[in-house]
Formats: C-alpha cells, sequence, structure tokens
C-alpha cells in the first residue's frame, strides 16, 4: 500500500508542487481571473520541475 | 445502413481523441514496451466496455467528464512533474544519466520497476480519459442514431485509422535518446495533467488557444526545460 501510495503521488516535495498548482488553478479561477490562469499556471508548473529537479 | 451525417463528425472527433490516447501510449511504450503499454491499453478498452454496458443510462455528461478528468489530471500532474523534474536534473548534469555506471543501472533497475507500475497507470489513464470522452461523443451526438451503429463503427473506425497511422510512425522514434524520450513524456504528461485540471475546475474556455493549448504546452515544458537544463542548471559531468 505505501509502495503504491509512493508510485501514485511521488515524494512529499512533489505533492506539494501539485497541490499547490491545483490550488493556484483553484484560487485564479474562483476570483475571475481564470483569462490568466491559462499562461500563469504553466509558468508556475514549469517553475516547481526546474525546483523539483534541485531537490 | 451507415447514417453519414452521424458517422462522419464523430469520426474526426473521435480520431483527435484517439490520437491523444495514441500518443500517450507511444511516449509510455517508448519507456516500458509496447507489449506492456499494449496491456494497459487493452485494460482501459476493458473498463470503457463495462462502462459502456453498465453505465450508459446514469451517467450525467458534463458532471462526469469533469470529474474524471479532474481526477486524472491530478495524477497525471503528479507523474509527469517527477519526470519532467528527473529529466531536466538529467540533462543538466545534476543526476547521473541512466547509462552511466554499473551501480546505476542496478539503481535504475529498481526504479524502473516502481516507474514500470506508474508508466502502466499513465497509459491505462490516458486511454480510458480519451476513451470516456469518445464515448461520450458517441452518447451524444449518435443520439438520433437507433442502436448507435454509425456511432460506435465511426468511433472504431478511426481507431483503426490511427493505430495504422502510428504503427508506421513509431520505428523512427526508437532512434531518440532514453532521457531525451523521458523529457517529452514528462512534457506531454505535464501538459495533459495541466490542461485536464484547469479545464476541470475553469471549463473548456479557459485555454487561450483551446485544444491546440495541448500542443503548446507539451512544447513549452519541453524547450523550457532543455534550455533551462542546458544553461541555468548546467552542471559539468565527471570525466
Amino acid at each position: 500500500m505505501k509502495a503504491l501510495i509512493k508510485t501514485l503521488i511521488g515524494d512529499r516535495y512533489n505533492a506539494l508542487a501539485v497541490s499547490t498548482t491545483i490550488t493556484l488553478e483553484l484560487i485564479l479561477v474562483a476570483t475571475g481571473h481564470g483569462a490568466v490562469a491559462g499562461y500563469a499556471v504553466p509558468v508556475f508548473v514549469m517553475a516547481a520541475a526546474i525546483l523539483l529537479a534541485r531537490c | 445502413m451507415v447514417n453519414w451525417h452521424i458517422f462522419v463528425p464523430i469520426f474526426f472527433t473521435a480520431m483527435v481523441e484517439w490520437v491523444e490516447a495514441f500518443t500517450i501510449v507511444l511516449a509510455v511504450a517508448m519507456s516500458i514496451g509496447w507489449r506492456a503499454a499494449g496491456g494497459a491499453s487493452v485494460a482501459a478498452f476493458a473498463a470503457l466496455a463495462i462502462l459502456t454496458i453498465f453505465c450508459d443510462r446514469f451517467l450525467e455528461y458534463g458532471a462526469t467528464e469533469n470529474w474524471v478528468q479532474g481526477l486524472i489530471g491530478v495524477l497525471l500532474l503528479l507523474f509527469g512533474l517527477r519526470w519532467l523534474a528527473k529529466a531536466i536534473a538529467r540533462q543538466a548534469g545534476l543526476k547521473a544519466m541512466h547509462d552511466e555506471s554499473r551501480e546505476f543501472a542496478e539503481t535504475r533497475e529498481k526504479l524502473e520497476r516502481s516507474d514500470r507500475h506508474a508508466s502502466w497507470m499513465i497509459a491505462f489513464n490516458g486511454v480510458l480519459v480519451e476513451g470516456l470522452e469518445v464515448w461520450l461523443i458517441v452518447v451524444a451526438l449518435g443520439i438520433h442514431d437507433p442502436g448507435h451503429v454509425s456511432a460506435y463503427g465511426a468511433a472504431l473506425a478511426a481507431l483503426v485509422v490511427v493505430i495504422a497511422l502510428g504503427a508506421i510512425a513509431h520505428a523512427p522514434l526508437s532512434q531518440i535518446p532514453e532521457n531525451l524520450i523521458k523529457f517529452g513524456v514528462g512534457s506531454a504528461i505535464t501538459a495533459f495533467g495541466t490542461f485536464w485540471t484547469l479545464t476541470a475546475i475553469g471549463g473548456d474556455r479557459i485555454w487561450p488557444a483551446g485544444d491546440w493549448s495541448l500542443v503548446i504546452l507539451t512544447l513549452f515544458y519541453f524547450g523550457s526545460g532543455q534550455l533551462i537544463a542546458r544553461t541555468a542548471l548546467r552542471r559539468p559531468r565527471e570525466a
């Protein structure tokens, strides 16, 4: 079970990056900034990938 | 008798969805082989068949599609981000390349065993979510087609065409270096994850370029990842 969770989620940094991305998406859409989300979210995801690469 | 007014639009719409599914399976097959990726696809089709048989009348289209897209989008983001980060780290020299030493080869074997499960799940989820979209298209557009014969026929014909075209195109891809493939896989999966999660939250119209945003996102992750790995993060490799 632990191995399955690790396979699905990865480490804590990965889980944090994805949950922050989803939170950002929710905030942008909920505050009416959906038009910005299409540009801001990919940039945020790329920044997260770079930070994860350095971990 | 084929109803062409139903067959033609479903054929082309389904083809787009099958191409997306095939792209995921193709990318995964480059990592874990065709047999495993094919097995995941067959399993997804079996799940779709069960879904079609038992849930045809019970599911509400929009809510279900959003829910599934969102859930699978999160899973793809979890996988994709990990893969993309690893590929960037390898490209930049922050992490050993896969074939650099025997010690690393042993680690790789262990890692790939866990990656194999993740890869299998990606192929399964990809085919399932795209197949689900095809099914929804079939049900929605084929509503006036008795027994959905033309509608399901169009979806199956589109699938056969995409597989045939993919079989011709996949051979040249086997010449590409492993880390570059993983870079591509990570970029594509992250793109699908980003696309589906934001679509599930904000709706279809949230992406500036519509469905083309998937291609743009993949190119953005691949291009910017390569650029950053080769410049800002670059570390000299040991001799």
